[in-house]
């Protein structure tokens, strides 16, 4: 020490400089100093630089934050939150503190988890583990129900007895796991695949009591929620209290406020059933009831029938009339007579028997007609009355020529007649003269002294021939 | 009930021609026995029922009811655990 100090002078550094010497040894020695304890003795100073300690049972160190660095803090310090600290020690020359530079300020395990807790939802949600269309309801009524929690604890318990409460006989079967743990996640997943691959249940709660984010992270992790997304029976997810909330609610078809919800919500209450099943029986025996419809809808036919009946009566009786009368017009006498007879026969039996046999009467009648006006051969008196009708018009026609063509030969006869008459040649102022009785047509039909008759017209000239000539 | 193969349909219908066995009512679930008992009720309120189906639906309807009763009867039955194999 003392050649050091006379080989360089005064010995003693200035307290400047002890402190420069000091600050260099920690900048060297502690580049970044690590430490995790509990915030206490916390100053938020104008500035906005934090003081504070950070201390364990055993120590405690002063610490700075710089406002600039304090202002990046994700969570509020606060007297007692255990943190994580990264920092340098520094001598503040001033005032000849030791101090840490804070450079990093986490809050201890719940942050981080926190942290890692938002970075996984993430994920899972963007995966589509979360995906609200793929959510199943529950069964009506399981036919068993399967438990993913511990055999220890109260939580099994508690689920136990509402089960009962609410259905006793229901066959309930427990895939046993631990809940919280390393490991847990991988034993609560393959817990979940045991009950899914036993068939033997219709659906699955997960359950676990309600604790701290650390004592609840395996139902947080991957392989629990992938478990759960993977069953083919629906998961009701009854983790911690209600507050609390895992990726495990996430996954699972519904989500239990607690364990206890989850067993209320997954089997109904047996009496709710009986009594719903007691309420169809009374309505099933119920006869009046079930009967009163059916009796009121044999009245309403029984009056619909007496009313049709009514109207084909009637309607029977117009076609009954109306083929009387039909009847009436056709002639002979002697076939509507029988007609009639039969008509009444089976007015009496329409009477009898109703509808269907006023069709068939009807019917009769029709056929009747039919053969009536085949027995009456008025078509065919008809059609030969209509030959004789033209005959007789051709007759009469012909007639007619042939007299008329007598009658023109008879007048042109009598012109001819006329023209040949004697008297009409008197007329013309001839005369014939008749030599006993013969007419005279040559000289040589008479000689001198015969009597002679000369016809005139108006009379008769006697006289004596006294001459006779060829000579005019 | 959601396994495959478990489910069994049985129609109203079916029911009402006779053409389910005791056997089947007795397979089915308790939702499909109750929703099915429903319908016999309805049904048979209804009226429209010619008589001989409507006693007939009574006689399904009883067997019904019978199956649903013995589902929610039964002792009170004891955790069991899944082994863990």
């Amino acid at each position: 020490m003392a050649t050091q100090a006379a080989k360089s002078g005064d010995p003693y550094l200035s307290v400047t400089e002890a402190t420069r010497q000091i600050n260099d040894t920690f900048e060297a020695q502690f580049p970044q100093l690590l430490f995790h304890g509990e915030i206490s003795q916390l100053t938020v100073a104008a500035s906005g630089h934090l003081y504070f300690s950070v201390k364990d049972q055993g120590a405690q160190l002063s610490c700075v934050m710089w406002a600039g660095m304090a202002r990046t803090l994700t969570f509020k310090p606060a007297h007692g939150i255990a943190v994580r600290v990264h920092g340098r020690p520094n001598v503040y020359a001033q005032t000849g503190r030791f101090q840490i530079v804070v450079s990093r300020l986490l809050e201890d395990g719940e942050g981080e988890l926190q942290r890692k807790f938002l970075e996984l939802k993430d994920r899972l949600q963007r995966e589509g583990f979360f995906s609200v269309e793929r959510k199943r309801p529950l069964p009506f009524l399981p036919r068993a129900v399967g438990l993913v929690t511990s055999r220890t604890g109260a939580v099994l318990h508690d689920m136990m007895v509402k089960l009962r409460e609410r259905f006793p006989s229901m066959v309930v079967y427990l895939s046993e796991t631990r809940v919280q743990g390393d490991g847990a996640a991988q034993e609560i997943a393959t817990a979940i695949r045991k009950l899914d691959e036993s068939n033997l249940v219709d659906v699955i709660i997960v359950a676990r009591g309600g604790g701290s984010l650390e004592d609840l992270w395996a139902f947080n992790e991957e392989a629990v929620v992938k478990a759960v997304f993977a069953s083919s029976v629906p998961v009701v997810s009854g983790v911690g209290h209600e507050t609390d909330t895992t990726l495990c609610d996430f996954a699972a078809d519904v989500r239990a406020p607690t364990p206890t919800a989850a067993a209320e919500m997954v089997v109904p209450k047996v009496t709710d059933l009986l009594q719903r099943v007691s309420e169809l029986e009374r309505r099933l025996r119920d006869f009046d009831r079930w009967l009163q419809p059916m009796t009121q809808r044999i009245d309403e036919l029984s009056l619909r029938l007496d009313a049709r009946a009514t109207a084909l009566l009637a309607e029977g009786k117009l076609r009954i009339k109306a083929a009387e009368a039909k009847l009436a017009s056709i002639r002979p006498d002697k076939v509507i007579e029988l007609l009639r007879g039969r008509v009444e026969l089976f007015h009496g039996r329409l009477y009898r028997t109703g509808m269907s046999s006023a069709d068939r009467a009807s019917t009769s009648i029709a056929q009747l007609r039919e053969r009536l006006r085949r027995a009456i051969p008025t078509e065919r008196i008809e059609r030969h009355r209509a030959i004789v009708e033209a005959l007789e018009g051709r007759l009469f026609v012909g007639v007619k020529r042939g007299v008329d063509d007598a009658k023109g030969q008879v007048t042109s006869l009598g012109i001819r007649l006329d023209s040949i008459n004697p008297q009409r040649i008197l007329e013309r102022g001839y005369s014939i003269v008749r030599v006993s009785g013969k007419p005279v047509r040559s000289v040589d039909d008479v000689g001198s002294g015969d009597s002679i008759e000369i016809s005139v017209v108006d009379g008769l000239i006697k006289g004596t021939v006294t001459d006779c000539s060829k000579e005019r | 009930m959601a396994k495959a193969g478990k489910e069994i349909s049985v129609t109203l219908e079916a029911l009402l021609n006779g053409e389910v066995s005791e056997a089947q009512v007795d397979a089915l679930s308790f939702e499909q026995a109750l929703k099915l008992l429903e319908e016999v009720v309805t049904s048979v309120e209804s009226g429209t029922l010619p008589l001989d189906r409507a006693i007939g639906s009574y006689e399904h309807g009883t067997s019904l009811i019978k199956h649903l009763r013995k589902l929610l009867s039964g002792a009170e039955e004891k955790l069991r655990i899944l082994n863990q194999a």
